[in-house]
């Protein structure tokens, strides 16, 4: 199995079935909205409510230009994880459920598929919790990694290359790191669909399955994610963001919708992958 | 499917578009379109000798087309001082004045900006190396503005000014003026937050007079008085405390003094969050204490004469 024609043919169904990429723009559409939020804080009628929360936990002049757009991507962050798990745990579904309707030729239904999706609501949202709570331990895990390379002190030889490397390349291993973690938990939400088996039968299975398919999930969830890394490169380039401060939110929409994509074409091919290989039932 | 997707895409660019007309006049709204105008000042700054005199002009007019656009904003008291930095830049002193008296006219109502008015004013005042002018602006925020941060810190902010001047006589007579006005607050404020203030200003000005004795006594009243955690943090109590050691031990080398001090908030305040400091503060001075009393015993030692050496005969 060629995870390259893999992704090949998941594109071409999401190109082809629009309809699978519906619960996905639902999904952009509510990162949106969150960001709009986010955005129109300092104004009323959103300050009213938002302003006492956000000067009580980040201080006052967060209210303000350009400051509030600092905080703008950490506020964004929260609210992606939330609406991941939560929305994520019923649109995702829904649309792995689409694909596994077109590949059995029948006439596809979103009601049907929504349906699923709801009676296994719970299972995916343990499978989205355990997922994120893994990211986020990653994401400390790396901050341990990036302050003990910030303290070696040689300027030459090989720990200095190190420190480079660590420190210079922080988001991309995060983005590796990022990768590796989905690829451990990537196929629970399919055989939760596909194979309609409960989640702790679920995460078991995958265990198994990971032995033998790890490198073809991997490069699945490798190769989409690259697509993630000129935003990574502009959002590095502070230059931007120092003479247009308003550039923040729009990589940050730029980046939601880039993850998206990725988890849409990820999780499509693992829908695939499922189904193509009968062993996996 | 499709037709609710568009409905709610269109909702979100209708949101975006009516949120940002609704809010075209907000104080926010005003702070955007400032922070770029400050931008094109801060390039001025930096090469304001190579700026031909036109790029100035057309930022003061910016400037003052916000001014005139956004009369009401809170945000049109930094256009007004940004104008009047841009005259300053120029050496236009008089205009640079005249922009600020004109902002402060504008919002001698609102206290906080009024305040930072007068202060940029005094600046403007000291970059021309105009004396009376700081003196004045700063009696004007002490007399306007007492009880504010910059109203009560104003006496001795105006004697380090002199100091900084190096005018020894002004200084002085500042000093003294700002232990009066001390003093006076202390006693019109008496238990409160001003006049904890006051002492620790008072016991500043003492200490820049050399007035050793008074500092400490005005530090050790005020650490006694003004227990409360309301007025201290951790770093403003050991402050106080370094203060305290200087003076007492460094200054005037009276090492029981300082321990006097501390053993009587101890006795007075057991359950104060800061014993265990205090506590090992007073250890630490036993300890040097003992340390200095050897260094003397040996220094005697080293300096007297030795006994047994036989006298030399004549």
């Amino acid at each position: 199995m060629n995870p390259f024609s893999l992704l090949k043919t998941a594109i071409a169904t999401l190109i082809g079935n629009k309809a699978t990429l519906y619960p996905y723009a639902l999904l952009f559409f509510l990162y949106m909205i969150a960001l709009e939020v986010l955005y129109f804080i300092p104004l009323e009628p959103l300050r009213a409510f938002f302003g006492p929360i956000v000067e009580k936990l980040f201080g006052e002049i967060f209210m303000h230009y350009p400051y509030n757009m600092n905080l703008i991507p950490k506020l964004f962050q929260y609210a992606q994880i939330v609406i991941f798990v939560f929305f994520g745990a019923f649109l995702i579904p829904t649309s792995m459920q689409l694909v596994v309707q077109i590949n059995n030729e029948d006439e596809y239904s979103l009601k049907k598929a929504f349906g699923v999706a709801a009676r296994n609501y719970v299972y995916i949202l343990i499978a989205l919790i355990i997922l994120v709570a893994c990211l986020l331990w990653k994401i400390e895990l790396l901050n341990l990694i990036v302050e003990r390379a910030s303290r070696i002190r040689s300027t030459t030889g090989m720990f200095a290359v190190i420190k480079s490397v660590i420190l210079q390349g922080a988001s991309y291993w995060n983005i590796l790191m990022d990768v590796f973690v989905q690829s451990l938990f990537v196929m629970i939400l399919p055989i939760v669909i596909v194979f309609k088996r409960k989640i702790f039968t679920a995460v078991f299975v995958n265990i198994k399955l990971l032995f033998k398919y790890w490198w073809i999930v991997f490069i699945i969830a490798l190769i989409p994610s690259f697509l993630y890394l000129p935003v990574l490169i502009l959002r590095n380039v502070s230059a931007f963001t120092d003479v247009f401060p308003e550039i923040t939110p729009l990589l940050l929409a730029i980046s939601a919708f880039l993850s998206v994509i990725i988890d849409a074409v990820i999780y499509t091919s693992i829908t695939i992958l499922c189904l193509l290989k009968k062993d996996l039932r | 499917m499709k037709k609710s997707l568009i409905f709610l895409y269109g909702l979100l660019v209708l949101l975006f578009i009516g949120a940002s007309l609704y809010g075209m006049n907000s104080e926010y709204a005003g702070e955007k379109r400032l922070w770029h105008l400050t931008r094109q000042y801060g390039t001025i700054v930096k090469n304001h000798k190579g700026t031909p005199k036109a790029s100035y002009d057309a930022l003061l007019a910016r400037f003052e087309n916000f001014i005139r656009r956004h009369p009401d904003l809170k945000a049109t008291s930094v256009a007004y001082i940004m104008r009047a930095r841009l005259f300053t830049i120029q050496e236009e002193h008089i205009a640079a004045v005249n922009e600020i008296n004109r902002g402060y006219a504008r919002f001698k109502d609102n206290e906080p900006i009024a305040i930072q008015f007068l202060l940029e004013l005094a600046q403007m005042y000291a970059i021309q190396e105009n004396s009376q002018g700081v003196n004045s602006t700063y009696e004007k925020i002490i007399t306007d503005y007492p009880l504010t941060k910059y109203g009560i810190q104003g006496p001795l902010i105006l004697a380090k000014y002199f100091v900084q001047k190096r005018d020894a006589a002004k200084a002085k007579s500042a000093y003294l003026k700002a232990i009066d006005h001390y003093k006076n607050l202390i006693k019109t404020h008496p238990d409160s937050g001003v006049e904890f203030q006051a002492r620790v200003l008072l016991g500043e000005s003492y200490n820049s007079l050399e007035d050793w004795e008074k500092a400490l006594k005005i530090y050790s009243e005020t650490l006694l008085k003004f227990a409360n955690l309301e007025f201290w943090n951790r770093s403003s109590f050991l402050h106080i405390t370094q203060s305290i050691n200087t003076f007492a031990i460094l200054r005037m080398g009276q090492f029981d003094r300082a321990i006097e001090i501390y053993q009587s908030f101890l006795d007075k305040y057991p359950e104060h969050p800061f014993t265990a400091d205090l506590t090992r503060m007073i250890g630490k001075i036993q300890q040097m204490k003992l340390d200095h009393q050897k260094q003397l015993e040996l220094k005697a030692a080293e300096s007297a004469p030795a006994v047994n050496q036989p006298t030399a005969t004549p």
